[in-house]
């Protein structure tokens, strides 16, 4: 395995090591064949049926947790804030004119030079109130409106980064460099999974994923077994779980059996506990055969489901994710992470804010408004933590010349809003307020790192005390930063 | 160590886990010392020693600092500690400058110093004297053993003696079909075919394993596996990372260092070349190929980045891959502050920094590249680069020449007199030319229907090509018009919607790169093919009709631009003189624009022309003097071909011609730049000859100087840990002190003295670690053995290790008789899912550039040649713990779980391998079945199969036969997908033979060197 593992996952080792010990005390008197056809009896491949002790077996959390799960509604290409959730009544006076300079100082944007002056920009769209709570939601969201009141809004989120690849991978990994887990992985190793015919962490994606491609579910410097398993829509849903054609289950069981037998004759022989980790991977393989299928099988569910998240089976949509990821917690899945790119409206083509976002929010709106309904009335909600978010803001002038029909909004690094739902925060809640343009926070800041470690903090994991010991030191998510937001708790 | 995978339950769950409240028991490790290590130790440990009071040392803690004793145990309010954390006795709360711990912290370190506050010897740092690691190695004398007879040579000596102590035995001799294999997959990465095996057995004499080993060494496949883990360390792809992930070309690199392993180049030289190859006196070729190794860091080409700011990333990456790689050491920390536990500060690291801080790569695009001709390609380049070269002279006449500047006086008379050609709606002069310009905004008001007859066009200089002008929306259809420069022919789509409502006519000829070009297109409003001229220089062209069935409108709503469509097809050369007339222009309306397009530069004095606006009027005058146009169609040609020649290149270091100053970048930022630092290395390490000059090659002749204490252990560790699964240090990446101490120190030490005085050869060193007893021990492991050493650390018996990624698909390509013999090359495509590369987020442009699954010799080739995108690595070796090859990886992670199983039971490759190994049993065999599974199990095992493996499998052959049987249809299906050739086999015979293929290429003894 890689380096030093931590103190926990020793003991897991050890654990795995003696029970493997009884075992093979057992077989070595009796023999090979007696050994192999004694398993058989005994069932798939000879684990005990109560005990898990893999590094993927669940692990206690450092204390209570308020959330089981969390199924992340990614938005890559980072959402404009000022066409969703802010509303900022000076936009609409400054609208066309060019952004005051204070505002500006210090700013550093990907696309608008230092020292211009762009025009400030209103959101194209009407901005209502909704709800109990009164929270301004835009008129190209009418679906999760309906939900309003179930949402913690975060207003005070800021990034270091202003690139999309840094800034993901600093979301993802709380490093804006290639090589940390991310935040699914970290997970999965600090607590284990609590499924047993279904990976720890699974990714769906809806259009591209994000910008670094499958970097974005890595596990770093983690052992490869933490790392995302992508689930897809298209071909395989996870890829080489089909038999080759012209092979049907019964012969692939009958071979399976073949392979289990001569490998515990091969643990007799050589000792190598190994082999029994190998033998249930075999089986586990075989069960996934079954269960990944009958998870991506939508058809089974009720019309009146169908129609709450306006889903179709045998298509690539948010929506048809939005209800795999319900099934996905329903089945113990800890992590579950939403891919949905196309938000990067600079103007111009597919980035054109004045056509993407209206087609964009359609994509997202009814699944998003169905995850929560859903989880709510199969009274998941209070176990399972929802995020829906970017990797950072968006600026509240334009990018660019003004054309009424094309036109974008650059990078903004200092302020972005996101949202959570259920696991343990508060509902109908607001946290952070910005300046009167929205370009940066003024009250309660919620730094990346912060967010980080108060997701952890839901799940019942201290981020300073999930660690890792990589090239001689003690890795963690949140960096050397990140402290937990307990305002936003319930 | 091994990695357990994803075992699973078969029933329920455990109950709901216990919570770890702080009032329970307190473990110091796992709740005390985390928080000694985040808020503490950066200012008290053994360097800083603030207050002189160390945290990472429990004898410092106990006996304190100038303030007394910091804990009394069991009394948490006599404990200074304690008071500190709390601020408590007038003074600023602990830590300082940085934010108070937590409650539960707070209550953590009361109840542990309630509890006892016991400490574990093993957790606590006293160490006073310099750290191991950096003291030089000497040569340790042998240890006395008792078992001498069993000592193969000195390394058995060091092994024997700790068994001695622990009280552990040696393993016996592995038998021979178990050598073989292990010594064939160790050495070059591939099983012994089975005439080797039957050589080997037969073989009585005392040096029938000598001559193995030393075969296996002078073996091509030798460098194919040993490049292998040199790959992962200089973090090789063929992309560039990031989102954009385009290709490069580096292959070049990658293929000197097999060649360099098969040499047994020493490693010091080995060093030398890769680190700073280019500034050796007389660098040959080869040797700036090998500055690649440091060009493998990643380059971010995406939009809105500042170059400086992954220039800086990735000179940050030289530095920490050169410290893992020669020193062991990990010096990332230091880019934002001094190491809190190794004794090197942040300066330090930008003086180190200071040496690769001289390149001439930024951070995005390739370059610089060389070229890499093959022998061929060479004498085909020195033949035409000469015959251009004669013919480039003939046309390279001096500005003042006569014929050319009465030709320009002609030219600009006839423009005075001359009205000037009716119906311009739009022109882009450049005022001042734009050489490689991004794109010209035009804005929507031109709106050409398709019954309009319209003319457009510029002067041209190609580089790539691209989009020289368009109003087209290639987001939706492709609506509207253009000028594309494809691969040297000029296309022109008029489109209401591509391809079924549209024209597309391009000219004939290919036109080369690198002069000026006036290119016009003019149109009659027909919506037909024929109503299109393209003119170059005024003269039209033979043009090919490629598409003609435009019926709709060509209306659209997106902007005019220059040098770029809408949104793709970027230009790459240079544009000049872009108008576009509402009319159609005939020939000879189209000669006077290209002469109008001149007018700006040829009323400008000869001296304050640049250098581009000459080469535009030359090329013009060029083109209307028949003799030389006629020269320069031929020198065009000759480029064409030379271009042609497709010349692989390979990205190398390139030293600047004027030094760049290195500054401290403050918390690693490179916007806030601090002091100004020159190149040094770390002041604990070995010193700096003033002998060596302070760049690249310095430092490259420092880092394997033999006064360096730690490059000779690190290589010879990692070494080791290809051996034997794991180094004789367990922290491969990290010889600090943060690091595992050595289970034999003499030994690693013997070998690192060794290699030195060896010559730095690898080989060597590999001939004396296989040849050991302790290599050629049995792997089989007893419970008693396993209680005492269960990881195996004193080496009572070989190991069981998986085999990695790429050496799992080989083995099974190898014994299926699949596997490619060729070495180095392009990289290249076998068979993966479809869609995996849609993961990226950037698609490549080009058709050559996307994943086609190899059809011929490529798709069976070692899996180092496999094609590396590192957004969309290739999934199976991904899952095997391959490397993304993002950063520098010292030592893969080992799992074992079930997608890994999915793979070799699913992947067409390993579907492939099954099928070609199931005609093998047939084929090679004749006889009955169970002569044919012999034959397998030996291709797979390399020993003969038991009887009641052979009772097992002939069972599964014998079921597997009926099944399929009954059903032939299947049997057909079955045998018939991939690309093996099963003609002239009976399909259902066969099939049951895959079956029994399918599962021999999943034993966990085939996957497993033993």
């Amino acid at each position: 395995m890689s380096h030093s593992p931590d103190p926990a996952l020793q003991r897991e080792l050890l654990r795995a090591i003696t029970r493997r010990q009884l075992f093979a005390r057992a077989g070595m008197g009796l023999g090979a064949i007696a050994l192999g056809s004694l398993l058989q009896r005994q069932g798939l491949g000879g684990t005990s049926p109560q005990v898990r002790s893999d590094p993927l077996a669940p692990k206690p959390p450092h204390f209570k947790p308020r959330a089981k799960s969390v199924i992340y509604l990614n938005q890559t290409g980072a959402p404009s804030q000022f066409d969703t959730f802010e509303k900022k009544p000076l936009l609409a006076r400054l609208d066309g004119k060019p952004v005051p300079k204070e505002y500006m100082a210090g700013q550093r944007f990907a696309f608008i030079k230092d020292g211009e002056q762009p025009n400030v920009l209103d959101s194209l769209w009407k901005m209502s109130q909704h709800g109990e709570t009164g929270s301004w939601v835009s008129e190209l969201l009418p679906n999760l409106a309906s939900v309003v009141d179930e949402l913690c809004f975060v207003r005070g989120m800021h990034t270091d980064e202003i690139n999309h690849v840094p800034a993901q991978l600093f979301l993802e990994s709380g490093s804006p460099r290639m090589g940390r887990p991310c935040i699914g992985s970290w997970v999965t190793y600090g607590l284990g999974s609590e499924c047993a015919d279904l990976p720890g962490f699974v990714v769906l994606a809806s259009g591209k994923a994000g910008r670094c491609g499958t970097t974005c579910w890595g596990s770093g410097f983690l052992p490869s077994l933490y790392q995302g398993v992508q689930f897809r829509s298209q071909g395989d849903p996870v890829l080489y779980l089909s038999n080759p054609r012209g092979m049907d289950p019964a012969l692939r069981r009958d071979s399976l059996d073949t392979i289990r037998a001569i490998n515990q004759a091969e643990l007799a022989r050589t000792g190598d506990p190994e082999i029994e980790t190998r033998i249930a991977a075999y089986e586990m393989a075989f069960k996934m055969q079954t269960s990944v299928p009958e998870l991506m099988d939508i058809s089974s569910e009720s019309a009146a489901t169908h129609e709450l998240y306006g889903t179709e089976p045998g298509v690539t949509s948010f929506s048809n994710n939005c209800l795999l990821a319900r099934r996905l917690v329903e089945r113990g899945v800890r992590f579950v992470e939403l891919y949905h790119g196309g938000w990067d409206h600079h103007g111009g083509g597919d980035q054109n804010l004045v056509t993407g976002m209206p087609r964009l929010c359609k994509e997202v709106d009814r699944g998003s408004m169905a995850l929560i309904a859903d989880l709510k009335q199969r009274g998941m909600l209070d176990d399972v933590l929802v995020i829906w978010g970017g990797e950072f803001g968006r600026t509240p002038m334009l990018q660019g010349k003004f054309n009424k029909d094309d036109l974008g909004r650059d990078h903004l690094r200092t302020a972005f809003t996101i949202w959570m739902a259920g696991g343990g925060v508060k509902r109908g809640f607001s946290y952070g307020e910005t300046d009167d343009l929205g370009m940066s926070v003024v009250k309660n800041p919620v730094h990346v790192h912060d967010f980080q470690a108060t997701l952890l903090h839901l799940l019942g994991l201290d981020h300073l005390r999930l660690t890792y010991k990589f090239q001689g030191r003690q890795f963690r998510l949140t960096d050397v930063a990140g402290k937990v937001v307990h305002e936003l708790l319930a | 160590m091994v990695i357990f995978g994803l075992l699973l339950s078969l029933g329920a769950l455990p109950a709901a886990a216990s919570f770890q409240e702080p009032a329970a028991a307190v473990d110091f490790v796992r709740d005390v010392q985390p928080i000694f290590r985040s808020a503490c130790v950066e200012c008290h440990d053994g360097a800083k020693r603030r207050g002189g009071l160390r945290l990472d040392s429990k004898r410092s803690v106990f006996q304190g600092g100038k303030s007394g004793p910091e804990i009394v145990a069991g009394k948490p309010d006599e404990s200074n500690l304690l008071r500190r954390v709390l601020g408590q006795g007038g003074k600023q709360a602990m830590p300082l400058d940085a934010d108070p711990l937590e409650p539960g912290e707070i209550a953590t370190l009361r109840a542990w110093i309630e509890q006892g506050a016991g400490w574990p010897d093993a957790a606590s740092d006293d160490r006073e004297t310099q750290h191991w690691a950096y003291a030089r190695p000497l040569r340790p004398v042998l240890p006395v053993v008792k078992d001498v007879a069993w000592c193969a040579n000195p390394i058995d000596r060091f092994i024997e003696a700790r068994l001695e102590r622990e009280g552990l035995a040696h393993s016996p001799e592995a038998d021979r079909a178990t050598l073989i294999r292990r010594a064939s997959l160790d050495l070059i990465g591939l099983p012994p075919t089975l005439a080797e095996i039957d050589v080997f057995e037969r073989d009585k004499s005392p040096r029938a394993y000598e001559d193995l080993v030393d075969r296996l060494l002078a073996s091509p496949r030798y460098g194919e596996r040993w490049a292998r883990p040199w790959l992962d360390l200089a973090r090789y792809a063929d992309t560039n990372g990031y989102e954009k992930d385009l290709p490069r070309s580096l292959w070049p690199w990658r293929d000197w260092v097999i060649r360099a392993l098969n040499a047994d180049m020493p490693f010091d030289e080995f060093t030398r070349k890769q680190l700073a190859g280019d500034l050796l006196p007389d660098a040959s070729d080869d040797d700036r190929i090998a500055t690649g190794f440091q060009r493998n860091t990643m380059l971010n080409d995406e939009g809105g980045i500042d170059k400086e700011e992954f220039r800086v990333v990735a000179v940050v990456d030289r530095v920490n891959t050169t410290a893992s790689v020669w020193l062991g050491t990990t010096m990332a920390c230091c880019q934002c502050h001094d190491h809190k536990f190794d004794p090197f500060t942040q300066s330090e690291y930008y003086q180190l920094f200071a040496f690769f801080n001289q390149t001439e790569d930024v951070g995005a695009g390739n370059g610089p590249e060389m070229a890499v001709p093959t022998p061929e390609q060479r004498r085909v380049q020195q033949d035409l680069s000469a015959r251009i070269a004669s013919l480039a002279s003939a046309l390279d006449f001096p500005p003042d020449a006569a014929p050319f500047t009465a030709w320009q006086q002609q030219i600009r008379a006839e423009l005075g007199a001359a009205e000037p050609v009716a119906g311009l709606a739009r022109r882009f002069g450049f005022e001042e030319l734009q050489a490689r310009v991004g794109f010209l905004d035009g804005g929507r008001e031109l709106a050409f229907e398709r019954d309009q007859g319209f003319s457009y066009g510029a002067l041209v200089k190609l580089g790539k090509g691209g989009c020289v002008l368009a109003k087209i929306d290639d987001l939706h259809a492709y609506r509207g018009f253009d000028l594309f420069a494809n691969n040297g022919r000029f296309e022109v789509h008029i489109v209401h919607e591509w391809p079924s409502d549209g024209i597309k006519v391009q000219t004939r000829e290919v036109f080369g790169a690198g002069f000026w070009r006036h290119v016009f297109v003019s149109y009659d409003g027909s919506s037909k093919a024929a109503g299109i001229r393209i003119y170059l220089d005024g003269v039209a062209q033979e043009l090919e009709v490629v598409n003609d069935t435009l019926t709709g409108t060509i209306q659209n709503d997106v902007a005019l631009k220059i040098a770029s469509r809408e949104a793709s097809g970027a230009f790459d050369g240079a544009l000049d003189e872009a108008r576009i007339y509402s009319r159609e222009l005939g020939h000879e309306d189209v000669r006077r624009v290209f002469r109008e397009s001149l007018k700006v530069i040829l009323e400008r004095d000869a001296p304050a022309r640049s250098e581009e606006q000459l080469a535009e009027l030359r090329a013009a005058f060029i083109a209307e003097t028949p003799e030389l146009a006629a020269q320069q169609t031929e020198l065009a040609k000759l480029r064409a071909d030379l271009a042609g020649l497709r010349i692989p290149t390979t990205m190398v270091l390139q030293e600047l011609a004027t030094p760049r100053p290195t500054n401290l970048l403050r918390r690693g930022n490179f916007r806030d730049p601090g002091a100004e630092v020159i190149a040094d290395v770390p002041a604990a390490l070995h010193a700096f000859p003033d002998s060596l000059p302070r760049n690249r090659l310095g430092l490259a002749r420092w880092l394997v100087d033999s006064a360096n204490p730690l490059v000779g252990r690190v290589t010879m560790n990692r070494a080791w840990e290809t051996f034997f699964g794991n180094g004789l240090v367990a922290t491969a990446e990290d010889f600090g002190t943060q690091g595992d101490a050595p289970t034999h120190p003499e030994l690693l030490d013997w070998l690192a003295v060794e290699f030195a005085e060896r010559g730095w050869s690898q080989k060597a060193m590999h001939k004396l670690i296989v040849m050991s007893s302790t290599y050629r021990q049995a792997s089989r492991v007893t419970l008693a053995v396993l209680e005492k050493d269960s990881a195996n650390q004193w080496l009572s018996r070989a190991p069981r290790v998986r085999l990695e990624a790429e050496m799992v698909r080989d083995n099974a390509l190898a014994i299926a008789g699949l596997l490619s013999a060729k070495i180095g090359g392009p990289s290249v495509m076998p068979p993966q899912p479809r869609g995996v590369w849609a993961d990226s987020f950037a698609t490549f442009d080009t058709p050559d550039e996307k994943w086609v699954d190899a059809m011929g010799e490529d798709r069976w080739r070692r899996g180092l040649y496999t094609y590396l995108r590192r957004s969309a690595a290739y999934p199976s070796a991904l899952t095997f713990d391959a490397s993304r090859r993002d950063v520098c990886v010292v030592k893969r992670s080992r799992s074992n779980t079930p997608l890994q199983s999915l793979i070799t039971l699913n992947d067409p490759v390993f579907v492939e391998a099954a099928i070609a190994l199931g005609a093998r049993m047939v084929r090679e065999v004749d006889g009955d079945a169970a002569a044919r599974i012999r034959h397998g199990v030996r291709l797979c095992l390399a020993r003969a199969p038991t009887a009641w493996e052979l009772e097992q499998l002939g069972g599964l052959y014998q079921r597997s036969r009926a099944g399929f049987a009954k059903d032939g249809g299947a049997a057909k299906e079955f045998t018939q997908q991939g690309m093996v050739d099963v003609a002239g086999f009976d399909p259902i015979e066969l099939a049951a033979w895959i079956v029994v293929a399918n599962v021999l290429l999943n034993l966990d003894e085939t996957i497993t060197k033993g």
